[in-house]
């Protein structure tokens, strides 16, 4: 379900040269997490990820979050925690079940594509980011609750998103949603963010899904705590605000009626969370992280129609023919490594899941082209059958995917967990499986058999 | 143990790449119903690597001039490359004339009604059975209660995408290899629709990546064969998993009224009226009947109606699976007649299952021990007693603990077949169909058979390929792991007793001295005749030893299962969270235990994704959604197979709905629409009293 029509690839490692291709009007491709998944039309398309906009640092107390930053790397990072009072990492966590959409999709892609109900869209403007678009001639600050109305305002005629800028860690956050299951989009999802400056709340930040628009803030509702000690008449006040004034959505799943019904707990449950964790001054607690892996430095690749490209598969070197639209998924097939599944076609079954620099990632939402020089391992290089892999030899024993079709992404989502946290806890190991679907087997034996090959290799 | 599915080797249909393949694509219609005025292929034509288009006048036997729901197929083309194929079906430029629909099945029979087949009405099957005297028992009842539950059409979302490939060998016979469930259908089928001999064809039985009935029947096999018949050449043509969600057969919408009569504390009389929606395609009478037999097998009811309807809808062909419906109701309906009677469901159930009575739905066997022994051990372990006394906090969340039971017999489901061919070299093809043919049940198959006819483990090999194909597992859907296991046992027996015929000739000995073992029959004084010698003797006399069994499932005792779930509900949201599932099974102790819990987990799991996301696009769940969940093997008799002694699937499918339901009605509101989306739980909140 690639997007049709690709003719070009062009991957510069320059901001200027990268702004005169987008002035051109190439198509940016940040993860690829919607681009690639859409059925549209994309001659051009201008990768962004040799650019060097990725990574976390802190500034003068601000959190600096390059535009390529992943969900994943968000929450992998020890400074996003303390940085956002935990709610950016919860954001994107809620956002994505699948640690291999996580790792794909960008802070800036989800900024300018996400959807109606992005709850990393509604943490940022929560969190008062503001982005910072380079334009060939200047570069310009946007705060998120101009930028996330509508992107394309400000990124007309070639501009990019450069990084964002979070600035002061509030004191309290929460994040509220309602979703018939837990690894689904929210019916509604509420941010909130309260600093205070003594006994009063200096500022309130709400921002909600669930409306006709993209997620956006309530400044009437925010001024009902602002200079209040945050006591449950202000909150009250302000949920009345809330209700009165966000343009709630009805659709498929629900109607404004509903969404604005559970508004109010939701709301007020947000609201009391964060101002208690700002008067109790609570630590944030930060989950034990993996190891981050090696970054590897992308070179300039101009203007790429067709041609080889060489990778190592599975350690050894493959050279192969590719064209600017291959999918990594197709080539590693027509190459015979069949074990690379299709599935869905939009990343989120978790069947074509391979490593990249040990890394998992569905192949359906990778270009060949953009794996030029890397590593690159398929199911066919975890084991063999006489000497199988520990978690291909606990599956086994553990009957844990009995048709065998989620077999290889799931093999390969534990190998990359096994590899960084060689003891991983059982919420560890179903957060590392949940973005490869087993509608076979359900998900008790395979969580159960990478627990047991981690036993297994002590 | 068969390491293939784990190091990637396992070949699924799509794991093949003939030469010179064409791609096909499909134009589908965008109406629920409607007529085709024109075609206008010329620009699809016109498009360079385009080799074929074809119309709907063109081949009526595979495309429609009358489409009857969304995504019917109109027109399709071939091209050497799948991009271009695509952009080629999206270039067909159709003119339709809309016609009115009938979308919703409740409304199909109303008079005025759009028919969806031409020359007949909606009503596609109807069944009516009573038992007693249900008029009178309504005229003496104290109470009558009445309530109508509804399931939404439900897509089952195996992880493998529908995909058909086919080509011509050099005898210019048809090739299928498909991922479909059940080869023998569809080559009867594509026979019947393309009109060619079915020996002309032959289906490849590669690995099946899940199927649960949405690989069923023809799906995609007869538009990629026209298009190998047309241009000679190997042709591929496959769903994306969106499409397929959409319109691969699934769990049919339902609507079942129930009404029940209540007198001295007890329930006297059941009267059920169920309306399933059948789709575009013809529907069968066994279906409905199975569908309410399953339901009400357990309980012993003296007075009981049933009327059911198969209406057509313009909407794709449901999976041919029963029971979902009225199983939601009647265990839904069961704890609200609790309810009414001050009695705890679980009292009820028992009570009910201790009641003699005649009917025809309540007059097998019910083997109340089983049902008994299912639901005590089920209840012990969600902590029944103690949880049953509700909790009414200070906060929002409501937590509640619910049952629904099970049951199962064989009416109307797949047979399971096996067969064994000794070879020249004494070693042992076993040949299973393909839903059989899962990781570990393969390999323990093969080794039972090895025990059976007292060859050596490693001498039985999973034969793989065409051969399989002459056994076929009839109608849809996946036979019972344990009914293969009887198949395979039977088919060792019988292969068995031919090779002591056979030694007793060579040997010069009588049957009855010998037996066998290690490969080889025995005979007194330590004379033993190698597998080997036989397999070779059976050669040069041209009658290969093969032996084979088919089974029905009615031939397994009918399965009991009880479910059980603890939820918590948020009253102000509606969002609910499942705190723990059981599920107890009274199949005895299967010793290979976890390739059983495997699939009874994965059923729980797609019974609880459908129960709770059933509105989603995609009602998979991910191991973030998966909550604890424990499975129960109830002993009950000797399990005679590997796999216990009965069905283990397509028990929680009826029943966890069900059990949910029950639970948030403990503390909440009574939902009776599947799913149980947080929307509706709210408004049933918000109409409680």
């Amino acid at each position: 379900m690639l997007a049709r029509g690709i003719r070009s690839y062009h991957r510069p490692t320059r901001l200027e040269d990268a702004l005169a291709l987008a002035a051109q009007g190439m198509r940016p491709l940040a993860g690829g997490t919607r681009l690639l998944a859409s059925p549209g039309e994309v001659p051009n398309i201008l990768d962004l990820s040799a650019l060097g906009l990725a990574g976390l640092r802190i500034e003068d107390e601000d959190l600096v979050l390059g535009a390529m930053t992943t969900l994943q790397e968000v929450l992998d990072s020890p400074v996003a925690y303390p940085a956002t009072a935990g709610l950016l990492p919860a954001a994107c966590r809620a956002q994505s079940p699948s640690r291999l959409l996580r790792g794909l999709a960008t802070l800036g892609g989800e900024s300018v594509h996400g959807d109606l109900d992005s709850e990393v869209g509604a943490a940022l403007l929560a969190l008062n980011a503001v982005y910072v678009v380079a334009r060939a001639e200047e570069t310009r600050e946007s705060p998120a609750l101009r930028f996330l109305k509508s992107p394309t305002e400000d990124l007309t005629g070639g501009g990019l998103v450069r990084s964002l800028i979070i600035p002061g860690a509030p004191d309290g956050a929460a994040l509220e949603r309602v979703a018939p299951i837990a690894s689904a989009p929210p019916l509604l999802a509420v941010a909130v963010t309260v600093t205070f400056a003594g006994e009063n709340c200096s500022r309130a930040r709400i921002a909600l899904t669930g409306l006709e628009t993209r997620p956006a803030r309530v400044l009437e509702a925010e001024t009902q705590v602002e200079r209040t000690a945050g006591d449950d008449k202000a909150l009250r006040r302000c949920v009345d605000q809330v209700l009165l004034r966000a343009p709630f959505r009805s659709d498929e799943q629900a109607s404004a009626d509903y969404r604005r019904q559970i508004a109010r707990p939701l709301v007020l449950r947000a609201l009391h969370r964060a101002v208690e964790r700002a008067h109790r001054q609570l630590p944030i607690e930060v989950p034990r992280l993996r190891p981050p892996l090696s970054q590897r430095a992308l070179s300039s690749l101009p203007y790429f129609t067709s041609g080889r490209i060489e990778m190592t598969l599975n350690g050894r070197p493959l050279r192969a023919e590719v064209e600017a639209r291959t999918r990594l998924l197709d080539l590693l097939r027509e190459h015979d490594f069949f074990g690379v599944k299709a599935g869905c076609g939009t990343g989120r079954c978790g069947a074509c899941t391979v490593l990249v620099d040990g890394r998992p990632l569905p192949s359906c939402l990778q270009l060949a082209v953009r794996t030029q020089g890397r590593s690159v391992q398929t199911v066919e290089g975890l084991g063999q059958p006489e000497a199988l892999h520990p978690v291909q030899a606990a599956f086994l024993a553990q009957g844990a995917s009995p048709c065998g079709y989620c077999a290889p992404g799931l093999l390969l989502s534990a190998k990359a967990l096994l590899d960084s946290i060689p003891d991983p806890t059982e919420a560890e190991a179903r957060d590392a499986l949940a973005g490869c679907l087993c509608p076979c087997a359900g998900h008790a034996q395979p969580v159960a058999a990478v627990l047991a090959a981690a036993r297994a290799h002590e | 143990m068969s390491t293939k599915r784990v190091t990637g080797q396992g070949r699924f249909a799509d794991d093949f790449r003939p030469a010179g393949l064409l791609h096909v694509a499909v134009t589908r219609c965008p109406h629920p119903h409607a007529r085709v005025l024109s075609v206008d292929a010329s620009a699809a034509r016109g498009l360079p690597g385009v080799v074929l288009v074809v119309g709907p006048e063109d081949a009526p036997e595979v495309l429609r001039a009358h489409p009857r729901y969304v995504g019917d197929r109109v027109a399709l083309v071939a091209a050497e490359d799948p991009e271009l194929a695509a952009h080629a079906a999206d270039a067909m430029r159709i003119a339709y004339a809309e016609q009115p629909a009938t979308l919703a099945h409740e409304e199909a029979l109303r008079p005025g009604a759009p028919t969806v087949l031409e020359g007949a009405t909606n009503l596609a099957a109807e069944v009516r059975s009573e038992a007693g005297d249900v008029e009178g028992a309504f005229a003496s009842a104290e109470r009558v209660l009445q309530a109508t539950y509804r399931l939404a059409r439900l897509p089952l979302g195996p992880l493998e995408p529908p995909v058909a490939l086919t080509w011509l060998d050099e005898d210019r016979r048809l090739l299928v290899r498909s991922s479909t469930e059940t080869p023998h259908r569809v080559r009867g089928r594509l026979a019947e629709c393309l009109h060619i001999p079915a020996a002309r064809i032959r289906m490849e039985t590669p690995l099946v990546g899940g199927g649960f009935g949405a690989k069923s029947d023809l799906l995609l096999e007869d538009l990629c064969a026209l298009v190998t018949l047309r241009t000679g050449r190997p042709a591929r043509l496959s769903l994306s998993r969106d499409q397929a969600l959409a319109l691969a057969p699934a769990l049919p919408a339902e609507t079942v009224t129930v009404r029940s009569a209540l007198r001295e504390g007890g329930l006297l009389a059941l009267d059920l009226a169920l309306v399933l929606d059948a789709g575009a395609a013809e529907a069968s009478e066994e279906r409905l009947r199975s569908a309410v037999s399953s339901a009400l097998a357990p309980y012993r009811l003296a007075h009981f109606r049933f009327h059911g309807c198969a209406v057509h809808t313009h909407r794709p062909p449901p999976a041919p699976v029963t029971g979902g419906g009225v199983a939601f109701a009647v265990e839904s309906h069961l704890d609200e007649v609790a309810a009414a009677l001050g009695l705890d469901p679980l009292e009820l159930r028992l009570s009910l299952l201790g009641h003699a009575g005649e009917g025809e739905p309540g007059k097998e066997a019910t083997r109340e021990d089983v049902l008994h022994t299912v639901l005590s051990a089920g209840a012990r372990a969600i902590g029944w007693s103690r949880r049953w006394k509700a909790s009414a906090g200070p906060g929002p969340k409501r937590r509640g603990v619910g049952l629904a039971l099970a049951r199962r017999d064989g009416a109307g489901g797949p047979r399971a077949t096996a067969a064994l061919q000794l070879g020249e070299d004494g070693s042992l093809s076993l040949v299973l169909g393909p839903t059989a043919r899962d990781a570990g049940a393969e390999t323990v198959l093969c080794r039972l058979a090895a025990q059976v006819v007292g060859a050596r483990d490693e001498d039985v090999v999973p034969a793989t390929g065409e051969a399989e194909f002459a056994l076929a597992e009839a109608e849809g859907g996946t036979p019972a792991l344990a009914l293969s296991a009887c198949a395979v046992e039977e088919a060792a027996r019988r292969l068995r007793a031919a090779l002591i015929e056979v030694g007793a000739r060579l040997l010069g000995l009588p049957a009855s001295e010998l037996s066998t073992g290690s490969g080889a029959i025995r005979g007194p004084r330590s004379r033993a005749l190698p597998f080997a010698e036989v397999g070779r003797e059976c050669l040069r006399s041209g009658a290969p030893l093969v032996a084979r069994a088919s089974l029905e499932p009615a031939d397994l005792p009918p399965a009991s299962a009880g479910f059980f779930a603890e939820v918590e509900t948020d009253t102000e949201t509606g969002q609910m969270r499942v705190v723990r599932l059981v599920g107890a099974l009274g199949c005895g102790p299967p010793a290979e235990a976890a390739l059983v819990e495997a699939r009874v987990q994965g059923e729980m799991l797609r019974a609880l994704g459908h129960a709770l996301g059933g509105s989603l696009p995609d009602p998979v769940l991910t191991a973030i959604d998966a909550p604890e969940t424990q499975i129960l093997f109830v002993p009950t008799d000797v399990p005679v197979t590997p796999f216990g002694n009965t069905f283990t699937g397509d028990l929680a499918r009826r029943a966890l709905a069900a059990a949910l339901a029950n639970a948030v009605a403990q503390a909440g509101p009574r939902v009776r629409d599947v799913p149980l989306t947080p929307v509706a739980l709210l408004s049933g909140i918000e109409a409680l009293p």
